[in-house]
């Protein structure tokens, strides 16, 4: 097969409960029969094409995002390319943004999801510490211990104006 | 192919459009004297005019005492762009019979060579015989052993790749066959839209993702799915995890690898 590339163009889909899909739409793609609304570029090698029409627009949203409440044709260049709060995206009918009270979320998710895997390794220390009689060295696990504790409430989650102070809160995975 | 000694007896052409069909031919009279005597004057190759509407045209005509022996006869379809029926007849001014019928895209050639009837197409290839091309439904029973397989006919075998694409964590397309649309729903879940559905929901749809490591710490490791409930017939959700305990988190992979086999 010769290097054919599919072309796309973004389209930021908002869906119920305010989160955004972002589709790729094929306007250039190959196949062996044509999608609605395209024609065929090069029959023998399967490539069509399609306008961007409205027609084509609500076709395709319906089918990729059932629960789609609106739609908007984007640049590229407006999706963010860190997808550390690509959760919490939202699009105000201009540009993408961010819903905040999500990317809070996010952020205390992750800590909770994190220490999941740390408290059983601090349990185990603190309980050879205490074993071995290490009452100093128990008192610092269980501080590391209380702090995975506090970690979600962690007061600057709520102070953050916007995810770039909100990142470095994000734990290491 | 032999045209009897007479005027009645011909060999035409049927043609059923204003193409341009270029018909010549060449051809050996014998005398019916016994024995037989080749007419050496009579041996000039049948160059005709160019038949440029719909018409019965003779080709080769039978004449008293003799018998012609057509060795080789060729029509081709000079039009830059309009098809046309060739129809190759006999007939004793009785009887007519039909030799041979095509149709002549343009470009196209058919070819008599003193035994058998070729059609050539546009870049002087000869055609396969359509007749025995596998049809949808031996293509999808996958069990005919004396028909050939179109271009086409290759994607109704069941065993055939239905719909597949590569993709980046974004939705972005970087190979695929058969689909309109991706759609990154948030982290760790992409989103396909085929472009021709399949008949149900009863396909195969396979997935695999590329590591973003080659270490195997949990965080690295990536475990993907196809995401629950939602196959559909035109389109299929994916989604990827990492191992980390107690609970998986959804996780972003580096490309996305999906398969999809069925019927439609």
């Amino acid at each position: 097969m010769d290097k054919f590339q599919a072309q796309t163009i973004k389209v930021a889909v908002t869906c119920k409960g305010g989160g955004v899909s972002i589709m790729s739409l094929v306007i250039v793609g190959r196949g062996n029969s044509l999608p609605s609304y395209a024609t065929w570029i090069d029959r023998e090698k399967g490539i069509w094409t399609r306008d961007v029409n409205e027609s084509v627009l609500a076709e395709e949203v319906s089918r990729a995002v059932p629960d789609a409440l609106g739609y908007r044709i984007i640049d590229e260049s407006e999706i963010p390319k860190d997808r550390t709060f690509r959760d919490a995206l939202k699009d105000d009918g201009k540009s993408l943004g961010y819903e905040m009270a999500k990317a809070r979320d996010i952020v205390r998710q992750n800590i909770r999801h994190t220490r999941a895997s740390a408290m059983p390794l601090l349990d185990n220390k603190w309980m050879r510490a205490i074993g071995q009689g290490k009452k100093f060295d128990a008192d610092a696990i269980e501080n590391d211990r209380q702090r995975w504790r506090d970690a979600p409430a962690d007061p600057r989650i709520d102070s953050s104006a916007n995810v770039e102070e909100l990142k470095p809160l994000m734990p290491e995975s | 192919m032999l045209v009897g000694s007479s005027t009645s007896h011909k060999i035409q052409v049927v043609t059923s459009a204003a193409a341009d069909i270029e018909v010549a031919g060449s051809y050996i009279t014998i005398s019916t004297a016994t024995p037989p005597v080749v007419q050496g004057t009579s041996v000039l190759p049948a160059i005709l005019a160019s038949i440029v509407t719909a018409a019965t045209t003779d080709i080769f005509v039978g004449a008293a005492s003799t018998i012609e022996r057509v060795m080789e006869c060729s029509l081709r379809n000079n039009h830059a762009s309009t098809a046309c029926d060739v129809t190759l007849q006999r007939t004793d001014g009785t009887n007519t019979d039909t030799v041979i019928k095509c149709t002549l895209l343009a470009g196209e050639s058919l070819i008599y060579n003193g035994a058998s009837w070729l059609h050539y197409d546009a870049n002087g290839a000869i055609y396969p015989s359509v007749g025995n091309a596998a049809t949808q439904a031996e293509m999808e029973a996958g069990t005919a052993t004396n028909k050939y397989v179109t271009p086409q006919g290759v994607n109704w075998h069941p065993g055939a790749c239905k719909c597949w694409v590569v993709a980046g964590i974004t939705g972005n397309v970087l190979a695929s066959w058969n689909v309109t649309s991706l759609t990154d729903t948030g982290v760790g879940i992409l989103t396909i839209t085929i472009a021709t559905d399949f008949s149900s929901v009863n396909y195969c749809c396979l997935v695999s993702v590329e590591a973003p490591a080659t270490t195997w710490a949990v965080a690295n490791t990536r475990e993907c799915h196809v995401r629950s409930a939602t196959l559909a017939a035109g389109s299929v959700s994916v989604d990827c995890v990492d191992n980390t305990a107690t609970t998986s988190l959804i996780k972003d992979p580096t490309t996305w690898h999906v398969a999809m086999f069925g019927d439609q």
